[in-house]
């Protein structure tokens, strides 16, 4: 079964070389293209090589685990997070077969003894829906994991102090963990790392929508693939490639059909071989000028704000930001539909999109919501049930383009 | 001013900010309207009755002890401390008096009972005891400096009641008017520096003066 790696390194191979080929000219994303390639071979071995050397790795879920206190512990945090169908089919041994394909893909890995099963050290994982939860047990038996309380009601100021407490005692894990005091100043400077991860990311949220050629799918990528990457590089190159696109900005102005759709996509991860959403999308003629999903923008929206910069402060901080990600687990989650109305209304959306995997019931029941308040912004919505297998690709395509159709008429008409 | 140089202290010494819980903070606050009524109360008395009849007026001002007789409101500011209590001690002791008047011993007391507050929490003083922040504090619905704020920039990330030194919530939890002077805000700025998206600015007249300038984070 070692072929597993090998077999998503081939789907996702197929999926980056069709984005390739449909890119303008921008060489910046290249690095980005080339490092979705090796995701599951030169990145791992990456993380093999730093782990020989001492260095620990530390897999995380979602965007509620700090990845400051991970990296200010000198450890190099990874998401586990995939999206391949293949390892689904293994994962339902142990998991329910209606059960959200994100936790069963990424034990499928596991299972599978995948690299990524042999590279990582212990197992961050945050109990926001109740699929993480249950990933939690199951990877307990396999590797030492740290579960991390979530409180769900956020706006209470109990729940505040519990996330508090939770944060600080992971810190206190951390360092146990690692045999390796967090300081202040290694805090600070994870920090301050983080947020310009950040920062990187919403001068890409700020371009997607500028009147450049349509790179919209590519910068998904880019954004996605920060995840992923060493933070340190990882912005590195999204700074070239921000350079590059505002360079761009400049000297050639495409974008300027009226009728194209801009699209605003959100609802449960997109993560990489799954690609066939925002690929249908660019098929279809859709432009992705925004996205708000756990594995784009959402993650990278808010920065951690400290100003005293003592320990406490910044912990508060860290834990003050995590509480305002708008996690669909949360409830009452107004932020998310403040959130999506802001987004709509800053980038002129026409429509939004709204991807929900079989069996991700918060982002299912948050469809609703969303829509009440998009209905009264006159803004349409389509919510795309799907999971990570590809039989029901034509089927969305119909119902995109039907999507996309109806858009452009209104636009017309509006004209 | 003195609260704010002891608040640098605390940063300096790495302490972060003691958290008073909201219930408990907004009954605190009500000691500094406490204090102007009482204050009042006694002002107005003296002059009312000084005004009906001098010589009465006078007997009922002796009656009162004698640090409510000169300036009343004085007796809970640590102000004078620093600028009359002790410097008055310091002649006396020079000038060889060693026995000094209870009052001193008190006011050194409170004094440095404030200055331990102000270093748990910032703006101790200002917050729960200054009753000239109480007198000023109806006008900030008139004021002409006032602090706006953007909705469509505000991504509700708290960042501005966090660092307020007043714990002032409406900056925050405002959600239709752009307008957002709280009674209780003293106009430091630090929620307009804090803001990650400049979603808050300083206007006067409607004019807008200040939004934090140049900062790291980008919008």
């Amino acid at each position: 079964m070692d072929d597993v790696d090998s077999t998503v390194s081939e789907v996702i191979r197929e999926e980056v070389d069709r984005l390739a080929k449909a890119n303008v000219n921008v060489h910046s994303m290249n690095y980005f293209y080339d490092f979705a390639k090796g995701l599951f071979s030169k990145r791992l071995d990456e993380l093999h090589r730093s782990k020989e050397k001492g260095v620990k790795v530390i897999g995380s879920f979602c965007n509620l685990v700090p990845e400051e206190l991970i990296l200010a512990a000198g450890a190099m945090p990874i998401r586990l997070c995939t999206g391949f169908y293949g390892t689904t089919l293994t994962a339902e041994e142990v998991m329910p077969r209606l059960f959200c394909p994100l936790v069963k893909s990424s034990i499928g890995f596991f299972l599978g003894q995948s690299k990524l099963f042999r590279v990582v050290d212990t197992i961050i994982v945050p109990t926001t829906c109740d699929c993480k939860k249950r990933l939690g047990e199951v990877f307990a038996e396999m590797k030492p994991t740290w579960i991390l309380e979530v409180p769900h009601n956020t706006e209470t100021p109990q729940a505040r102090d519990l996330w508090l407490e939770e944060l600080k005692l992971l810190k206190e894990h951390l360092e146990q963990f690692m045999k390796n005091r967090i300081g202040e100043k290694k805090l600070r400077e994870a920090i301050e790392l983080c947020n310009r991860k950040r920062t990187v990311v919403r001068r890409l949220h700020a371009l997607r929508g500028a009147s450049l050629p349509n790179v919209s799918g590519d910068i998904l990528l880019a954004i996605h693939m920060l995840y992923y990457d060493d933070a340190k590089r990882g912005c590195e190159r999204a700074e070239a490639l921000c350079d590059e696109l505002e360079k761009r900005k400049k000297v050639d102005q495409v974008l300027d059909d009226d009728l194209l759709p801009r699209i605003l996509l959100a609802g449960s991860p997109i993560i990489m071989p799954n690609w066939k959403l925002p690929r249908i999308i660019e098929d279809a003629g859709g432009v992705v000028v925004c996205d708000d999903l756990c594995s784009g923008t959402k993650g990278f929206y808010d920065p951690v704000q400290a100003q005293d910069w003592t320990m406490n402060d910044m912990i508060i901080a860290i834990a003050e930001r995590s509480l305002t990600i708008n996690c669909p687990s949360f409830t009452p989650n107004v932020g998310e539909i403040n959130r999506i109305l802001r987004f709509v209304e800053d980038s002129q959306i026409d429509g939004v999109v709204y991807h929900v995997l079989q069996g991700c019931h918060p982002y299912s029941f948050e469809a609703r919501a969303v829509e009440t308040a998009l209905k009264r912004r006159n803004i349409p919505m389509i919510k795309i049930d799907t999971d990570y297998s590809r039989e029901d690709v034509e089927q969305i395509r119909m119902r995109i383009e039907a999507f996309f159709e109806m858009i452009v008429a209104r636009k017309e008409i509006k004209k | 001013m003195i609260s704010d140089v002891i608040g640098r202290f605390r940063i300096l010494l790495k302490k972060t900010a003691f958290k008073i819980s909201q219930r408990f903070h907004d009954r605190l606050r009500m000691i500094k309207y406490a204090e102007l009524f009482l204050v009042l109360l006694i002002v107005s008395s003296v002059g009312v009755s000084s005004l009906a009849d001098l010589e009465i007026g006078f007997a009922y001002r002796e009656m009162l002890p004698s640090e409510l007789q000169r300036a009343p409101a004085c007796s809970v500011c640590p102000t004078p401390v620093i600028f009359r209590i002790v410097p008055d001690a310091m002649v006396s002791i020079l000038s060889g008096h060693i026995d000094l008047p209870l009052m001193t011993f008190i006011g050194l007391f409170i004094f440095f009972a404030f200055v331990i507050f102000s270093l748990l929490v910032p703006s101790f003083f200002c917050r729960y005891f200054c009753f000239l922040g109480a007198i000023v504090a109806p006008f900030n619905k008139v004021s002409a400096l006032s602090i706006l704020k953007n909705h469509q920039k505000c991504t509700d990330c708290g960042a501005c009641q966090r660092y307020c030194p007043m714990d002032v919530r409406r900056v925050k939890e405002e959600l239709y008017e752009s307008k957002v002077n709280d009674t209780e805000c003293i106009r430091c700025l630090t929620c307009i520096n804090v803001c990650p998206e400049k979603a808050l600015s300083l206007n006067l007249l409607g004019e807008k003066i200040y939004d934090g300038g140049s900062r790291k984070w980008m919008t």
